[in-house]
């Protein structure tokens, strides 16, 4: 009796954890077995493989009334219905051609009972689970030992929106999916040259992302793409699930604050970094797009400057370059002014200093990192709560830190302004991830200056510039244009000139095809003694 | 894809400048008033002649062995044991200003300040600033010093701008009320500045367009030439020789005698100032530390110099917080006994090794 229990127990045991004890499926197992001319054996095994997976569906069905035994092999909700039912099974069980029994029955499928377009074929079982995987419908014919694989992908993807993240006034408002064609039709449809090369790779052991490297031939340096592929290619983890695990892969300093390559989600800024000589690379699966070597004015320069009057453009570059030292600077500078060099203030503003601060009981520097911090929390919470709550934080956000903080006396006036600004300022930057490491050194730059004044934000401002200068961001030096100093790239850095003063690419990254286009496209009136217009 | 040490003829000179312009614009006009009172800008038009002697006096040396420096070739020029010797003078030399710069820049920061933070913090910081960019190479020092070098040329451009109509014209007269003398001994000091530019005994074999360094050596000291000019016409223009000559630094006192009735806001910004000399002084220290432990690096044979930095770094604080007792004494010294000691060895060994140079190699030649 009890061993009856026991073999039961076990039994029921072996039967719902039978799939868990199955060793892995390795891509250099499936790599050795063919595919059988044996229908049956071929559907056994890719059972066997796929296991319980309720979405994995192998439907067998018999070609033209039986001329042969045949099975489609899907996933469900990968692939597009109706295309499998009107083009697939339709013109292969009910009104099928007279298919010869004569002849290979694979070919003569393909010539003229299967209307659909883009048709491969594979032989072997690995091939098979990848097509399958990637939204592919297989066609398995019995005493073919070749199968044929039909492009029919159709799952839900987003339609391209406006990207939140660099979202502009004028210019295009399609951002990139997360489906990398679309990416890279969105790309295409910017840059119409057979130039334009697209290398696939794959990478993730498990999670087989594919990854595209763009770049423009006769631009991209030669040794900079070799350069990209080859890092690409090192990296061997079992998942990439978004472009940020490649980025943190791909940089020449690991250990640097700074951004090494520009991240974006606008085609536009990728067509045009493209056009420039650099490489970008798309990942599926998210919107946003690497591009490299991205040094430190890639960042300060967005694609909307080109999209405006260039004074404008230029008049925003340099209200760019003030809210970046903003952002970095401010705290730090009015802690070390207040808590040291009291005789920079003009004495009237020191008077109401002073009397703003006679209750508050915190020091300057104190005051400084709370505000902060709060502030930092609000903007994370920000982001993190649902739309529905965000309002009702934002507002009490700006009720406790504005108002009621300074009502009760926790913080002075200015500290909020001065808090308000340089979160503002951090805002004006088209690149997240360099507000990001100011936002983050920002914290021990205050120190500094509470500790040694404005000698300690000397002190930083040094350390960070010394980083900076060391820094590579694909053989490119991070701070290239500024130093080494190009004086030709300075009109797209500090200034953003009219367009037909750009005749060069940036000097760092196209060294071999530096012109951009002819001289002499500045307009003019037409001529005017012609016209008779002068006489 | 890194390459390690290879800069223009152009970034040599940037170097050349910082190596010597964050400590001449402070000290030169003190110093050359003191002997020459309002003739202290004719000292330093002697003073640009004599540096440029000396620039072209190392030069034409660094351009017998354009690969090598001054510390692997002096011991084929002597032999090895006395050239060893001169070798070791000049890496010497390199840490023995090194850590001068560390205590003027202490004595500064503790005098005008921070009275009451340990002098030994600034060297410190200074110190470690140093050691972070010669981690970084010579390309990285190079880029650090156009950068830092722009600023305080900028920042040096807009304080005499807003002083230049504060400086009477009287109080250069009259010219040459002593006669020569006291004009060519206020031109000893600026002149062992002008001097420190021969620190391309050092960078030659990194420079990768050679012909052109003869020129961009003589543009650096003509460069410095403007600057020292610049603040020594502003401190004497505006407070007159024998304040100048008083102060301890007039370069800064020039900062805070900006007056505006228009803009306010502009008046008592010399912490600002300060903020951009102590990036020139941080440069300034990097420049000589970085020769001196390349040239120590080769004076021992090692192929790498980055092992050398924290030791060397801490024996150099150590030196600069042991080595003056006062403001007082540090500032006799720099203003008599310093320049004789770079003179030296920038003009007088430099000048030795070239002659050596010369006649061995004609002998050479001969046989």
């Amino acid at each position: 009796m009890r061993k009856l229990i026991k073999k039961k127990l076990q039994d029921l045991l072996r039967n719902t954890i039978n799939w868990i004890h199955q060793p892995a499926v390795e891509r250099h197992d499936l790599d050795r077995i063919p595919i059988e001319p044996d229908l049956e054996i071929n559907i056994k095994r890719l059972q066997e493989i796929s296991g319980v997976n309720p979405d994995f569906i192998i439907r067998r069905f018999e070609i033209g009334g039986g001329i042969a035994e045949a099975a489609i092999v899907f996933i469900e909700g990968m692939v597009e219905r109706g295309l499998l039912n009107e083009n697939l099974l339709n013109p292969l069980m009910i009104s099928y051609r007279p298919l010869k029994k004569r002849g290979p029955l694979l070919d003569q499928i393909l010539r003229f009972a299967l209307p659909m377009d883009v048709v491969r074929e594979c032989d072997n079982l690995h091939a098979v689970i990848d097509h399958v995987l990637e939204g592919s419908v297989v066609l398995l014919v019995h005493g073919e030992s070749r199968s044929l694989v039909l492009e029919a992908a159709g799952f839900i993807t987003r339609t391209p929106e406006e990207p939140e993240t660099e979202a502009v006034i004028r210019g295009s408002r399609e951002g990139f999916t997360e489906t990398l064609h679309i990416n890279i039709t969105l790309l295409r449809r910017r840059l119409k040259t057979p130039n334009l090369i697209l290398e696939n790779i794959i990478i993730g052991r498990i999670s087989h992302t594919q990854v595209v490297v763009g770049y423009i031939r006769g631009l991209a340096a030669p040794k900079l793409v070799a350069e990209v592929k080859k890092r690409l290619q090192r990296i061997d983890v079992d998942g990439i699930l978004e472009s940020h695990y490649l980025e943190e892969m791909l940089r020449d300093q690991p250990l640097s604050l700074f951004p090494q390559a520009v991240t974006t989600e606008r085609p536009d800024r990728v067509a045009a970094n493209l056009l420039e000589g650099r490489v970008a690379i798309l990942t599926d699966n998210t919107p946003f797009a690497l591009i490299v070597p991205g040094e430190f004015v890639a960042h300060m320069q967005s694609p909307e400057d080109f999209y405006h009057h260039f004074i404008l453009g230029t008049f925003i570059r340099l209200l760019r370059w003030g809210a970046f030292a903003t952002s970095l600077l401010l705290p730090s500078v009015y802690v070390a002014v207040t808590t040291f060099h009291q005789e920079m203030i003009p004495s009237r503003l020191l008077l109401n200093l002073v009397a703003a601060r006679e209750g508050v009981p915190f020091a300057i520097v104190l005051e400084a990192l709370i505000m902060e911090v709060a502030f930092e929390i609000l903007r994370e919470a920000g982001v993190r709560l649902p739309r529905a709550v965000g309002q009702a934080v934002s507002i009490v956000g700006a009720l406790v830190i504005g108002e009621a903080a300074v009502t009760a006396g926790l913080v002075s006036p200015q500290m909020v302004i001065v808090v308000a600004m340089t979160g503002i300022s951090s805002f004006l930057s088209p690149s997240f991830d360099l507000a990001i490491s100011i936002r983050i050194l920002r914290f021990p730059m205050i120190l500094l200056a509470s500790s040694l004044g404005l000698f300690g934000v000397s002190t930083g401002l040094l350390a960070i510039l010394i980083h900076l200068a060391g820094l590579r961001s694909f053989g490119v030096p991070y701070l290239a244009g500024l130093t080494p100093f190009h004086p030709d790239d300075w009109k797209d850095i500090i200034t953003r000139a009219p367009l037909w003063m750009m005749r060069r690419r940036p000097t760092e990254l196209s060294k071999r095809n530096q012109k951009r286009q002819v001289s002499g496209l500045k307009p003019e009136p037409p001529d005017l003694r012609r016209q008779g217009g002068r006489f | 894809m890194r390459e390690e040490g290879k800069i223009s003829a152009l970034q040599a000179m940037v170097y050349q400048v910082s190596i010597v312009s964050a400590t001449a614009i402070l000290f030169t006009p003190a110093i050359t008033a003191k002997h020459a009172k309002q003739d202290a800008w004719l000292s330093i038009i002697i003073a640009c002649f004599f540096g440029s002697l000396q620039v072209y006096t190392a030069i034409s040396l660094a351009k017998r062995f354009p690969n090598k420096s001054v510390v692997q070739y002096a011991p084929q020029i002597l032999g090895t044991l006395p050239g060893k010797m001169v070798g070791f003078i000049y890496v010497f030399y390199f840490f023995f200003v090194g850590y001068f710069i560390q205590q003027e820049f202490a004595a500064l920061m503790c005098s005008s300040y921070m009275p009451y933070t340990p002098s030994v913090v600034f060297m410190l910081i200074l110190a470690l600033l140093a050691a972070y960019a010669a981690y970084g190479g010579l390309e990285v020092i190079c880029r650090v010093c156009s950068i830092v070098q722009t600023l305080v040329f900028a920042t040096l451009a807009l304080i005499f701008l807003l002083i230049i109509k504060d400086i009477k014209i009287w109080r250069f007269l009259p010219p040459l009320e002593n006669g020569l003398r006291p004009i060519l001994l206020g031109a000893i000091p600026p002149g062992g500045w002008f001097g420190e530019t021969a620190v391309i005994l050092m960078l030659y074999p990194f420079i990768n367009n050679k012909e052109k360094a003869v020129k961009t050596s003589l543009l650096a000291v003509l460069i410095l030439f403007i600057t020292m000019e610049i603040v020594v016409i502003g401190a004497v223009g505006l407070g007159g020789p024998a304040e100048t000559a008083r102060s301890l630094f007039p370069t800064f006192n020039m900062a805070r005698c900006i007056k505006l009735e228009a803009l306010p806001i502009l008046e008592r910004q010399d912490a600002l100032f300060m903020m951009v000399w102590v990036g020139g002084m941080m440069i300034k220290l990097t420049t000589f530390f970085f020769a001196g432990i390349l040239g120590l690096a080769q004076w021992l044979n090692l192929k790498d110099y980055r092992p050398l930095i924290l030791p060397s770094m801490a024996v150099m604080t150590a030196l600069a917080v042991q080595a003056w007792e006062n403001i007082a004494e540090l500032f006799s010294f720099s203003g008599e006994v310093f320049p004789f000691t770079i003179i030296l060895v920038n003009f007088i060994i430099t000048g030795f090794l070239l002659t050596i140079a010369g006649i061995r190699n004609i002998i050479l030649k001969n046989t």
